[in-house]
């Protein structure tokens, strides 16, 4: 703007001067067309400092594009640096984990040879089997175990041959399927199995199934061992055992029998002994409501009858007490024996003396003793209830003029008491039942006894360790034969 | 005067059970087992009959059998008068219409008191 009003001045100048001078003129439009030129000039110096305005607007701003771009460079460059990094890392962390499988591979190496080896050399025969049952793998132990190799197996599967014996396929077939159906992972069996001699084992196998990620079975696995031989010395066990149970029982049965028996006899014991309490026990009662009932109506001699009734009965029941309670030891094993030794011939003489002396009637008792040796080591009570017995029974049960014979004698070891007499004798179907308790001859009833005596008397024999027997004739007489060991 | 048969093994008791009862007024015939008390019974038809049950050869039940099965003697009144007095023996009795059971040892008066609410 200066520089047009610059211009317009220098135009005025010239013009005036024009008018007087055309060189002036010239010049003035020599001025004029300079000062357009110059104008044009600056009008192109300004459109092209409009343009170098706008360019280095441009250029402004292409630099502030630039500096954006560097910057996102530098941020790219630094992410591609970051990632290489991560790269770098990721690298090695690959490494790492490639020498960990490869080591771990090697460690599975050696526990799969191990674990081979194991197998090859355990009791155990190894057999792997696909999902269809078919034999995949079989080893050198379930060779030895049934005799076949693998190649025999495939002829086999050919044929069909059942390698479980008939009675045992329902069993096995169980064990496969809890396994295949996967009620179970692994399980165990015996059964028995045919081997390529045709013999018959007892196997037991104890088997697992192994799955995929799904579930489905992949292979089954069966390690088999030969227990034949401890399955037989089972079963020799079991019959053993069986046996024993059987003895036992047995044993058991009879001894329950024989407690059967024992309460029975204590129950027929406490009967009998009871009713023969009730009756001496009556006739005392009644005998003594006699005298007081009827003292003024009965006679002195009536009533002193009585009375020694009721002495007899007394005193018949004292002796059924005490022979009562003997056999109540002795069954209860209360009566041991106590050998001491004595003169058998003094005390035999002695006892005939106490009996004669209780027996009213003189009656006749021929003793014979035939012994070397008149001492003997013995169980002098038993020894008395023995003879006593004997002596009493023979001159109770034959008449008062019959004579009654002891006759004693030893043979080897042993010494020999015979009693005799001629009385009512026992009936030959009463023989065996005469040395039970409260048994009396169908003769003897009118002969007051207990029925205990000789049921004694077998007691005291048999502690002794020796026998009695008996002959006899009814109306003829007895024969007690007592055969006792001298030690 | 009333007769009782009395059958009864124990000679000691038979005269005691007779001499009571005779002492109450009984006319007391005796027989010492089951066999003698019928041959009694052939003889005589009592008023009632007093029978001990365990006897040699025949016993108390034998004789019951026997009198119940007669016709002539079937009504006449029983009393089983015994040491025996286990429930099975008293059932029995009662089965074969035995009028009382009496356990030994009783007293006299008892005995007499049921002969005569029998006859």
């Amino acid at each position: 703007m200066q520089s047009g009003r610059v211009t317009r001045r220098r135009t005025s100048d010239s013009n005036r001067s024009g008018a007087i001078d055309s060189e002036s003129r010239n010049t003035a439009a020599e001025l004029i067309k300079a000062n357009r030129e110059l104008a044009l000039q600056n009008i192109e110096k300004e459109k092209r400092a409009a343009e170098l305005l706008l360019a280095n607007l441009e250029l402004a701003y292409q630099n502030e594009e630039k500096e954006k771009r560097a910057a996102e460079l530098i941020i790219a460059n630094q992410e591609l640096l970051y990632q290489n990094e991560e790269k770098e890392k990721r690298a090695e962390e690959l490494i790492v984990a490639n020498a960990e499988l490869k080591k771990e591979r090697r460690q599975r190496g050696i526990i799969t040879d191990r674990l081979s080896f194991h197998l090859e050399n355990t009791p155990f025969g190894f057999i792997e089997y696909n999902v269809q049952m078919e034999i995949k793998s079989w080893s050198r132990q379930a060779e030895l175990i049934f005799g076949w190799t693998e190649k025999d197996l495939k002829v086999l599967k050919k044929s069909g041959f059942q390698f479980v014996h008939a009675d045992d396929q329902q069993l096995v077939a169980k064990l496969i399927n809890d396994m295949t159906s996967g009620k179970v992972i692994s399980n165990k069996g015996q059964y028995r199995s045919y081997t390529k001699s045709g013999k018959v084992i007892w196997c037991e196998s104890f088997n697992s199934a192994l799955r995929d990620d799904k579930g489905q079975v992949v292979t089954i696995m069966s390690l088999v061992q030969d227990v034949t031989e401890s399955k037989e010395q089972e079963e020799m066990s079991r019959r053993r055992l069986e046996l024993l149970v059987e003895e036992r029982t047995c044993e058991l049965n009879e001894a329950l029998q024989k407690e059967k028996e024992l309460v029975e006899l204590k129950s027929r014991f406490i009967s009998i002994a009871s009713h023969e309490f009730r009756t001496p026990l009556s006739t005392i009662s009644f005998a003594a409501e006699s005298i007081r009932t009827y003292f003024h109506k009965l006679s002195a001699t009536q009533i002193s009858k009585k009375l020694i009734k009721i002495e007899d009965q007394a005193s018949h029941m004292v002796n059924l007490l005490e022979d009562v309670l003997t056999i109540g030891r002795s069954e209860a094993g209360k009566i041991k024996v106590k050998r001491i030794s004595l003169d058998l011939q003094e005390f035999i003489e002695s006892l005939i003396e106490e009996t004669r002396s209780t027996v009213l009637e003189k009656r006749e008792i021929n003793f014979s003793f035939l012994c070397n040796d008149r001492m003997i080591s013995t169980d002098d009570t038993l020894l008395r209830n023995i003879l006593n017995n004997l002596i009493t029974n023979a001159l109770k049960f034959s008449d008062s003029d019959k004579p009654v014979g002891i006759v004693v004698s030893n043979t080897v070891g042993h010494i020999q008491i015979v009693v005799t007499d001629q009385g009512i004798g026992i009936h030959n179907d009463e023989l065996t039942e005469i040395f039970e308790s409260f048994s009396r001859g169908s003769n003897a009833s009118t002969i007051p006894g207990t029925g205990l005596g000789l049921s004694i008397l077998k007691k005291a024999v048999d502690l002794m360790g020796g026998t009695v027997s008996v002959v006899s004739q009814p109306g003829k007489g007895s024969e007690f034969t007592v055969t006792m060991p001298l030690q | 005067m009333k007769v009782v048969l009395l059958v009864e093994d124990t000679q000691d008791l038979l005269e005691e059970i007779s001499l009571i009862l005779e002492m109450e007024g009984f006319r007391v015939i005796v027989a010492n087992s089951g066999h003698q008390g019928l041959e009694r019974l052939q003889e005589i038809t009592p008023n009632i009959i007093i029978t001990d049950l365990l006897m040699p050869g025949m016993d108390g039940f034998d004789l019951i059998e026997k009198i119940k099965k007669d016709p002539l003697l079937m009504a006449v009144p029983i009393i089983i008068l015994s040491a025996k007095t286990n429930t099975s023996d008293k059932k029995r009795g009662a089965m074969m219409g035995v009028s009382a059971f009496i356990g030994k040892p009783c007293k006299g008066f008892e005995l007499v008191a049921a002969v005569r609410s029998f006859c």
